[in-house]
């Protein structure tokens, strides 16, 4: 199964995109029918492509190539709606469970029964042994409840703790938000200049949106419109010119619900941008990888 | 077993012995041939791919009598060479690829997430902790955390993730049957709120 992987899944991603050549296309197809392991390889890469795409991870130019394959294919339209649904819990719950171990599997089949033939040797032993198996069976009855007891304790514990943590963790991280918003947001509404922000701009398109401001300005607070299909609990934002030299780099920053929509706000200080052209990137931050680019802003500072 | 419509008890059973002298290996078979040319007609963005899978099934019923006296090798390589020909005719009709529809609306991922809650209640805890652990892999740690998640469980990667995507798909089908019972009603009601 690895071999398929590591050597098909460029090919898998060609035929799932439709962009097999007919030689190509038939070699997938004809194994396929016949090769269980190379069925479930590319199940899997089906089932990866869909949550790319739900995640929004997937190119313009792949993105077009998968809608017009997947969604004109009711049950594959069925399965990127349950894979929006699915990735959003997930981003949303995987916070609090990576930090716990999964529990152990259940035991197979055979080693259930071989509990139960054990078990069943026990009892007949036990009728032969009369008083002293039931010596022994009270007891180690009395050690369960007892172990039952405190495992449940210790359950109830952990999970406290683990709630406690959590809350802690966002208590600290509501308090940094309203220390950072404090140093950087004016004092009066007047010296606050606020732009709107969607992605799909271009530097190049007319009316690229601006920030006029005035010396009365203090700070530009930016609202940026996250798109539909990102649905991460946890962003970066980062300012530059358009040249590529960083300007502010700031995380993480939590979205919020706006008009309809999520947006995630930063504020920074007028006096620090000059009459230029801008780009904010934001990237999505998920859970132990990398960060994952979301969206890009232009915006232009006119300084009247 | 499903079979198609267009396919007499005779035709049947006579595509049933081409495929195997024993009957319940030979309906295994049928069934198998029949899920994968339905997957390959799928792949290739048929909007219909059952239909074409059973319009398959009868062209190859239809001439068994002859394939039986000539054709030498895995049947359901003969099966996927009619496959190829009826995507090529139905490729050739303009209502074989419908109009894109569009984009899933949000307010289906949002009743969508709602039953999700619901079913994710009824996974047993090592289930719900395997399917976070398994999916909330993303990007170029993927592999490793994986990999990671296999050997603490025992299980291979392949096993690994033949039982998350189990577990995935009782949850979608649990997903999809909750939201077709809330379908007529909340929708309306969602439908009122906005």
């Amino acid at each position: 199964m690895n071999d398929i992987q590591h050597n098909d899944s460029a090919v898998f991603r060609r035929y799932l995109l439709g962009q097999s050549n007919a030689g190509e296309r038939s070699t997938v197809e004809r194994r396929l029918m016949t090769d269980r392991e190379y069925l479930d390889a590319l199940t899997r890469a089906e089932e990866e492509m869909i949550d790319e795409y739900a995640r929004g991870n997937l190119d313009a130019h792949e993105k077009e190539l998968f809608e017009s394959l997947f969604l004109n294919v009711p049950e594959r339209r069925e399965k990127i709606a349950f894979a929006r649904a699915f990735n959003r819990f997930i981003a949303r719950h995987a916070v609090a469970s990576s930090a716990k171990e999964p529990a152990p599997l259940p035991q197979p089949v055979w080693q259930r029964i071989a509990t139960v033939v054990a078990l069943a040797c026990a009892i007949l032993l036990a009728l032969v042994s009369g008083f002293i198996y039931r010596r022994f069976a009270q007891a180690r009855t009395e050690l369960a409840a007892a172990e039952v007891q405190r495992s449940a304790s210790e359950t109830r514990e952990k999970a406290a703790a683990e709630q406690l943590k959590e809350l802690e963790k966002r208590n600290q991280e509501l308090e940094n938000e309203i220390a950072a918003l404090r140093q950087t947001s004016p004092s009066a509404t007047s010296e606050l200049f606020t732009l709107a922000l969607t992605s799909g701009w271009t530097r190049s398109s007319e009316s690229v949106p601006a920030a006029n401001l005035s010396p009365a300005i203090k700070n530009l607070r930016l609202e940026l419109a996250v798109p539909d299909e990102s649905h991460y609990g946890r962003y970066r934002a980062q300012l530059q010119t358009v040249e590529g030299k960083i300007l502010w780099n700031r995380e993480p920053l939590q979205s919020q619900h706006a008009s309809g929509r999520e947006v995630v706000t930063i504020t920074m200080a007028a006096s620090g941008l000059p009459q230029s052209d801008y780009l904010v990137t934001l990237n999505g931050l998920t859970t132990g990888g990398p960060s994952e680019k979301v969206a890009s802003y232009y915006f232009r500072v006119v300084k009247k | 077993m499903a079979s198609s419509i267009g396919l007499t008890a005779d035709a049947f059973n006579q595509l049933l012995d081409w495929l195997d002298p024993d009957r319940e290996r030979a309906a295994r078979s049928y069934e198998h041939i029949r899920a994968r040319l339905i997957r390959v007609f799928t792949f290739r963005g048929c909007s219909a791919p059952e239909e074409l899978a059973d319009e398959t099934i009868d062209r190859v019923a239809g001439k068994v009598a002859q394939i039986t006296q000539g054709y030498v090798g895995d049947p359901a390589l003969y099966f996927y060479g009619v496959a190829e020909k009826i995507y090529l005719e139905h490729s050739r009709k303009p209502s074989v690829l419908l109009p894109r529809k569009p984009l899933v609306e949000a307010k289906e991922i949002e009743l969508k997430y709602a039953c999700l809650e619901q079913c994710m209640e009824r996974l047993s805890r090592q289930n719900r902790e395997l399917i976070l652990a398994y999916y909330a892999a993303d990007g170029n740690s993927k592999i490793g955390l994986r990999k990671q998640l296999a050997a603490r469980l025992g299980l291979g990667a392949n096993a690994l993730w033949i039982r998350a995507h189990r577990i995935r798909e009782l949850l979608r089908k649990c997903v999809k049957q909750r939201y077709r019972r809330m379908e007529p009603d909340v929708l309306i009601n969602f439908e009122g709120t906005q």
